[in-house]
């Protein structure tokens, strides 16, 4: 009778179940040109402790102490649970395991250890087989998550209990293309960007002409139009690629509604420089500032595209490549024909005013329409 | 020498766009810092805490090997138990694998009974239903078996035969819990102030023995009876005496915290799930509660919430469907992502709580179609539920 008690519980709940489930996260790292492989295996102490028992003195607490008398115990009792299998031609090479460093890693549902892996293949992995056996004999819920970077390219799997060995490949799609393909997006995104353009080409307005005795001068010579051009963009250049990197990678993120409203106000802010020029004397630091906010709305761009299927590091290089291309083009046409026009009246009294007004109030609209 | 003559120039010239920028990088630092960025550490000490265990987490570290099929469903049941309590699906696996050695076609009804109850926890529906037929056809008086396929039907909204399988039940088991299996059925069916007289006449009633779970059951019934009725003061009445009872029952203090949020109450939610962090039902109630009344967490309790999301999509595991349809109404107001995730758990479960967020959301993104498969449902059950007429008005108007 007592497993009916229990059950009548049973009937009144059926929420779902709330705390994150068994998963163990591990990456690998991988080359077809090399028989070593590396990488970094993280599990939750809580599995662990099923399998090991890590608290010595059952105080119910596992300290770093405790853990760390273990080192040798996991080296030969959880390794084993993951096999690498290097696969040439169909012939199988084994890629023995050892545990190289112990470390802990917080994860959002609490501290997991974290096992150094290095692998010695007997032949450097045309494919790689991967065998995972963890805790599925205690919990056959649990998961592997797997983070495999073959060549540069990063692939994710999950093992569970139904799946427990998968093979991957390294021959994926052809590199060139895939990376000529990103190149192109690159090109097409800063060209289709209007507040990209326009916020560069504010910057690039004044850039023949000297603010002296409260009017505009032209540029002396050459010379000093493109020390300020180049100025401008390698500042725009360096902090956008910051971002969009670190974007990219994971490591900052914001709400897109953010981004783009910053970036309306940046065009906004850059337009407004050129109305009061005796404020803002440093164009390369506007550029250089405000370069870090557009990287942030190209790496969105780049993440709509996808960068599952062919990794990160490609696509990264292959855009960035591209927003380059196109701001070059951008500025081989602009640049000479503003140095041109520099002396004329309609330049800099009429064009550099009423066009940095009209790009001040296309971004105020769009500011406030981003912002709504 | 070098450092004395950088140092000049770098007052002179760089200093002043030094100052400008200093702000912007502090910003950007301090994305990069405050992102839940992993990494590696050696931890400064030897006795620092890693990590805490449970009683019952200690116990498993100890468990020998169970030889015997007593043992095994004797510890599967506390292992259950621990899951439900706390909500940690990690012991529902290891139940499983408690059992797993003694899951043979002829072993015993327990074994099989617990095992559905993990799979009906599991949202295996169907699994759970097939074993139940099962070793329904082989021992067709096994009350217990119809009293779980009973309760698989309701939620999936077969009530007819979730109702002849508490008739079923009737021939095995005391009389209570067959009224209490059929006064559920009745309420959602058109019954509802029937349903209301039975149980509290069972409530009152001396004659009747019943057990601390039935009596708990007996309540939550009339909470939610009370909830349909549009009665908040009421259900929060009888959701108190259910915990009287249970008082850490999660299901109970979410109900309770769902009157709450009804009726405004957003502080009690937060005073009361605040040690409940960890849970992601407990996060949602938190992150909408907050959301309400514009609380400090409000950012940090609805990220933490996304973040079990993004967890979940990683693991490849089934999402939450009914709970992340609310959260994507209530917290981000995302009405047609809300819908989408309400039709998914349409597709699989079909209490009061999913009509409700089906309603929700398909009224706020004015879907004809969802509405319309809402409607034809109520009237083909011939439900009654306030806080469904209140989404039915609100999409007529």
């Amino acid at each position: 009778m007592k497993a009916i008690l229990s059950l009548i519980l049973a009937l009144i709940t059926m929420q779902a179940l709330a705390h994150k489930p068994s998963d163990s996260y591990l990456q690998l790292d991988a080359r077809s040109d090399s028989k070593q492989l590396s990488g970094r295996w993280d599990i939750a102490l809580r599995d662990l402790n099923l399998l090991i028992p890590l608290d010595e003195n059952r105080d119910a607490v596992i300290t770093w102490g405790e853990l760390q008398r273990m080192q040798g115990s996991l080296g030969k009792e959880i390794l084993p649970a993951l096999s690498l299998t290097a696969l040439q031609d169909d012939i199988r090479y084994p890629c023995p395991l050892t545990l190289t460093r112990l470390q802990a890693i917080d994860h959002v549902d609490g501290t997991y250890a974290a096992l150094h892996l290095q692998g010695q293949c007997s032949a450097p992995p045309q494919q790689l087989e991967v065998d995972y056996q963890l805790l599925f004999e205690r919990d056959p819920d649990h998961h592997g998550l797997l983070r495999l970077d073959q060549d540069g390219t990063q692939l994710t799997a999950t093992f569970s209990n139904q799946q427990r060995r998968q093979q991957f490949n390294a021959e994926l799609t052809p590199l060139w293309p895939a990376f000529q393909g990103f190149v192109y997006q690159g090109i097409h995104h800063i060209l289709i960007g209007y507040d990209h353009i326009l916020f560069l080409l504010t910057l690039l307005f004044p850039a023949v002409l000297v603010w002296q005795r409260g009017g505009w001068q032209p540029a002396a010579n050459m010379g000093s139009a493109l020390t300020q051009t180049l100025a401008i963009v390698t500042a725009f250049t360096l902090t956008h690629s910051l971002t969009l990197g670190l974007a990219t990678l994971g490591i900052i993120s914001l709400p897109s509604w953010l981004v783009e409203s910053a970036i309306a106000a940046t065009v906004a802010i850059g337009a407004v420089a050129n109305l009061l020029p005796r404020y803002f004397p440093k164009r390369w630091v506007m550029a250089f500032v405000f370069g870090l906010i557009h990287g942030m709305g190209f790496a969105s761009v780049l993440a709509d595209l996808g960068l599952t299927d062919s990794g990160i590091f490609l696509p990264l290089l292959g855009f960035n490549l591209g927003v380059e291309l196109g701001q070059v083009a951008i500025v081989l046409v602009f640049v000479p024909l503003a140095y041109l026009m520099r002396q004329t009246h309609f330049y800099q009294r009429i064009f550099v005013p009423v066009g940095s007004l009209s790009i001040m109030l296309l971004a105020g609209v769009w500011l406030v329409e981003r912002l709504s | 020498m070098f450092w004395t003559l950088q140092t000049k120039k770098w007052n002179r010239g760089v200093c002043h766009h030094y100052r400008v920028m200093a702000p912007f990088f502090v910003v950007l630092f301090s994305l990069i810092a405050g992102r839940n960025w992993a990494a590696p550490y050696t931890p400064s000490s030897n006795d620092q805490v890693l990590a805490r265990l449970s009683p019952a987490e200690q116990a498993l570290q100890q468990s020998s090997p169970i030889k015997n099929q007593a043992n095994a469903t004797a510890q599967a049941r506390q292992l259950i138990d621990e899951a439900r309590l706390r909500e940690d699906s990690r012991f529902l696996g290891y139940a499983q694998a408690t059992l797993k050695p003694f899951l043979t076609p002829t072993n015993s009804a327990a074994t099989q009974l617990l095992m559905a109850e993990i799979e009906q926890y599991q949202h295996h529906f169907s699994l759970a239903r097939s074993r139940l037929n099962r070793l329904l056809e082989q021992r067709p008086d096994e009350g217990q078996a119809w009293l779980m396929l009973a309760n698989l039907d309701r939620v999936q909204g077969h009530f007819t035969s979730s109702r002849q399988a508490c008739q079923q039940a009737a021939t095995s088991l005391p009389a209570t819990s067959v009224i209490l299996c059929l006064s559920g059925i009745q309420a959602i069916t058109g019954n509802l102030d029937k349903a209301e007289q039975t149980l509290t006449r069972l409530a009152n009633s001396d004659q009747l023995s019943m057990t601390d779970d039935e009596r708990q059951w007996l309540y939550t019934l009339l909470t939610e009876i009370a909830v349909q009725q549009g009665d908040n003061a009421l259900a929060l009445t009888h959701v108190q005496q259910a915990l009287q009872i249970a008082p850490q029952s999660p299901y109970l203090r979410y109900l309770q915290s769902d009157i709450w949020l009804m009726q405004g109450a957003n502080a009690k939610v937060i005073t009361d799930l605040l040690d409940w962090q960890d849970r992601d039902n407990a996060l949602l109630r938190l992150a909408i509660a907050a959301k309400r009344s514009r609380h400090s967490e409000a950012s940090n309790w609805r990220n933490a919430y996304q973040q079990r999301v993004d967890m979940a999509q990683q693991s490849q595991r089934p999402i939450h469907h009914r709970e992340h349809a609310r959260f994507l109404l209530s917290v981000t107001e995302q009405a047609d992502e809300a819908l989408e995730a309400a039709r998914a758990n349409w597709e699989t479960q079909r209490e009061l709580s999913d009509l409700r967020i089906l309603l929700a959301s398909a009224a706020l993104s004015e879907n004809e179609k969802s509405l319309d498969d809402a409607y034809r449902f109520i009237q083909r059950h011939n439900i009654n539920d306030a806080p469904s007429q209140h989404w039915n008005e609100r999409a007529t108007r």
